[in-house]
């Protein structure tokens, strides 16, 4: 039964799943302790992590988890009640044993913290556990896929490249024998599927024997004459005599990984009682004759492979995929105008077909990346929890539209960035219940996180109900930062965007909980480089809504193909709010800048070359119209030439740190054609038109310009 | 054994009699045992063993009927022996 790469490979995925699964059940136990199905559904999650990294020989997290499982127990026996305290401690055991499998990814392994592993002892045992303090570090960051890591309070190094084999008992695991010898009748009666799941019971024999002085009888009435007999069937049983003062919990550690504890009998022996051989066996499970039965009694100590309804696939195998899919899907398309030739009238059918189906794999494989918002929101509970608790705060989370569907990658990254704006709400969107209940509202705070489709966007808010934005302190500091002019009105609009500045807080200390240097200037950014926006809506005494504007996915593009000044360019559709043409004379100007009036509103234009100069007299151009720092912007080009949908191409590192470029596609008709980013294009423009006022102004040139009126 | 009985006919058993094997091996000992005159299992071809094996030739030594064991490798009795059962195994050896 030796642990290969393999198995281990397997066993991390399938810890990491329990591992969610058992986090998700403890969140609920507090309010669900009634509800048998949802405690038992808990309890397996630890039981089956239990056995599973003792099958790969993960001892010290086998060990730990059974204080958990013990907890678990004692809870759906009815024994022990669900107190928010029992809980804290069950969570950190959990993110205690997360960061132990992710040590064991590295070879390493990490000690039990031993205050948390007491407290788990008392718990299992019903006496009320002491204090634990809290974890001493806050977590930098959450991220789909791994796990905070706590404090460990020691690593030890790296002389274990391997996991311990499973068989022989390590000299840890012994308890010192400070207690008196003492003599148990240990009865083993594995079960029938046994030998069938890998496993050789003379392994717990000999490992008994090492606890101490052992006779060992084998029960062999319940093996079948051999015509009778299921020889892969285990029928073979053993009754120990064990004289040790390792003491019961070393008795029951060799038998840990065991599925069923009833295999096991263990009695205490007074010392000097005659050990006369008991009568039998206890009652052993119904064992087969052969054949052996269809459906095996009982659960193979090693996991089935399972013929599951779905399959895990390499996510890089899968974003090649994506990417062939799609240049296929554009070679197909561009055989439209064949399917037209007379000469190509016999393969009609077939070009169609062909463009059809070419179709169908890109939508099929781009649908593969899609996953439920659901995985990164099922996170937030905890993190609302954690920062519950930390703050003093009393809080609701309200999650909607979980079943959202978006881009696997995205997902990944939004992580991070909905972390940070959490943490902003609760540390300086909400008040402590005292603060809400002078302002005459319930004194626990709500945040709600919801999620829903916006046309070919997915829209993603974070929103508490708050004290809401301080208008006037940041306009106070914006003014006095030089972000803002100083006649600057209050209800102007770029007083709420300028909270995404980098270093821009109103707080004097950075906020205990979200200040560390990642503002939201970074979440901004984040969330650009995904192609997506960010806003936010805040009344003052309401509260704020952050609002998250996101393509679903990030493998295609749904653009404009637009041309100017020789050149084709891809325009992602999601930045265009609309198109107008500008017809000759119609050029207007503001503030000595070209503009054009859009429906009575004057909309200033910036070129697509920062060389070239929108000139009236030129013939018509096409004006994109987007928006930035909400204000409506206008891009002029030459031509629109139509909608494209494309497979996005990365770019050569050196283009990409043009920013206004994110990307490069490939055309129906095999060009190269690069994609705009309309936000960064327009920020560029407005940067440099503010460095030409600033020079005409004077020396204090502020990095971090804001467009001016 | 009384010298005028004639000798069990003898049964080489080569190769691993493990998990994977037992079963082919229980069907070429009851076809040897269905000849009536008992058995001898000439194991010193045999290995390696693992429980399964050991409990197939528990179970042929239990049938009752005159089933010897010749040759027993070291392998094999060193698992009776962690198993608590070499005695039996020793009991049935010529």
């Amino acid at each position: 039964m030796a642990s290969s790469d393999r198995f281990l490979g397997l066993f991390f995925e399938e810890a990491r799943e329990l591992l969610q699964a058992l986090e998700a059940g403890l969140m609920d136990l507090e309010a669900r302790q009634g509800d048998r199905e949802h405690v038992d559904r808990t309890f397996r999650a630890a039981h089956t992590l239990k056995g599973a990294s003792g099958m790969v020989g993960l001892r010290a997290v086998a060990g730990f988890t059974h204080k958990v499982e013990a907890v678990l127990d004692q809870i759906r026996a009815g024994k022990l009640p669900v107190t928010a305290d029992a809980i804290t401690i069950l969570l950190r055991s959990r993110d205690h044993l997360g960061a132990a499998v992710d040590a064991a990814m590295d070879g390493k392994t990490l000690d039990d913290p031993a205050d948390l592993a007491a407290a788990l002892d008392a718990l299992a045992e019903g006496r009320s556990p002491a204090p634990t303090p809290a974890p001493a570090e806050e977590p930098s960051s959450y991220v789909v896929g791994q796990v905070e890591e706590p404090t460990p309070t020691e690593a030890t190094g790296p002389g274990d490249d391997r996991p311990d084999p499973p068989d022989v008992l390590p000299a840890d695991l012994m308890e010192t024998a400070t207690a008196p010898a003492t003599s148990y009748r240990i009865t083993f009666t594995p079960g029938a599927d046994l030998l069938r799941g890998g496993v050789n019971p003379l392994g717990f024999l000999d490992e008994l024997r090492e606890l101490g002085e052992a006779t060992v009888r084998a029960i062999t009435d319940r093996i079948p004459p051999l015509d009778a007999i299921d020889p892969t069937a285990c029928y073979l049983a053993w009754e120990i005599d064990l004289t040790t003062a390792a003491g019961r919990p070393a008795i029951d550690e060799v038998f840990l990984f065991l599925d069923d504890p009833a295999q096991v009998r263990v009695e205490a022996v007074a010392l000097g009682e005659a050990l006369a051989p008991s009568p039998g066996p206890p009652p052993p499970p119904e064992l087969p004759a052969a054949p052996p039965p269809a459906a095996p009694p009982g659960e193979p100590a090693r996991p089935k492979p399972v013929v599951a309804a779905r399959v895990r696939v390499d996510a890089e195998q899968l974003d090649q995929l994506v990417g062939m899919a799609g240049e296929l899907a554009v070679l197909t398309d561009s055989l439209q105008g064949l399917a037209d030739l007379p000469a190509a009238a016999p393969w009609a059918g077939t070009i169609e077909a062909l463009e059809r189906l070419g179709r169908l794999l890109r939508d099929a494989t781009l649908e593969l990346r899609m996953v439920p918002v659901e995985e990164l929101f099922s996170r937030f509970p905890r993190v609302v929890r954690d920062l519950a608790e930390r703050s003093g705060k009393k809080i609701d989370l309200v999650i909607e539209g979980a079943d959202t569907q978006l881009d696997r990658t995205i997902i990944e990254r939004l992580a991070d960035p909905m972390i940070h704006l959490i943490r902003n709400a609760v540390d300086h969107g909400l008040e402590t219940p005292d603060e809400r209940l002078a302002a005459g509202k319930p004194a626990t705070g709500r945040i709600t996180i919801a999620a829903g489709h916006e046309g070919d966007r997915v829209a993603i808010r974070i929103g508490e109900d708050g004290r809401g934005l301080d208008r006037a302190k940041i306009l106070k500091k914006g003014i006095r930062l030089g972000l803002l002019p100083p006649d600057t009105p209050i209800d102007d609009p770029r007083v709420g965007t300028l909270i995404f500045e980098a270093g821009f807080s109103t707080r004097d200390q950075v906020g205990e909980l979200s200040g560390r240097g990642v503002g939201l200037d970074v979440v901004r950014d984040t969330i650009r480089a995904l192609r997506g926006t960010v806003s936010l809506r805040s009344a003052e005494g309401k509260g704020t809504t952050f609002l998250i504007r996101l393509p679903l996915t990030l493998a295609m593009i749904d653009g404009l193909l637009v041309e100017d000044d020789g050149g084709r360019y891809v325009v992602p559709i999601g930045q265009v709010d609309e198109c107008v043409s500008l017809m000759p004379g119609e050029l207007a100007s503001t503030l000595g800048r070209p503009a054009a009036v859009v429906r009575g509103e004057l909309v200033p234009i910036v070129p697509l070359h920062h060389h070239g100069e929108v000139d009236a007299g030129e013939g018509r151009r096409e004006l994109l119209l987007t928006r930035y720092a909400e204000q409506r912007v206008a891009v002029g080009v030459d031509r629109l030439l139509g909608r494209v949908q494309t497979v996005i191409q990365p770019l050569d590192p050196a283009l990409g740190r043009l920013g206004r470029y994110s990307g490069a596609t490939i055309l129906g008709d095999g060009s190269v054609c690069l994609i705009l980013d309309l936000t960064t294009l327009v920020g560029d423009a407005r940067a440099r038109d503010l460095g030409r006022g600033a020079a005409a102004r004077g020396p204090n040139h502020d990095p971090h310009p804001v467009p001016q009126r | 054994m009384s010298p005028n009985q004639a000798e069990p006919p003898a049964l080489a058993v080569a190769g691993p009699v493990t998990l994977e094997e037992v079963a082919r091996h229980r069907g070429a000992w009851l076809a040897a045992l269905a000849q009536g005159a008992g058995l001898r299992l000439d194991l010193d071809g045999s290995g390696p063993w693992d429980v399964a094996g050991l409990q197939l030739l528990l179970s042929a030594l239990g049938a009752g009927g005159p089933v010897r064991l010749a040759g027993m490798p070291a392998g094999l009795r060193e698992l009776a022996g962690r198993a608590g059962v070499l005695d039996r195994l020793d009991a049935a050896a010529v």
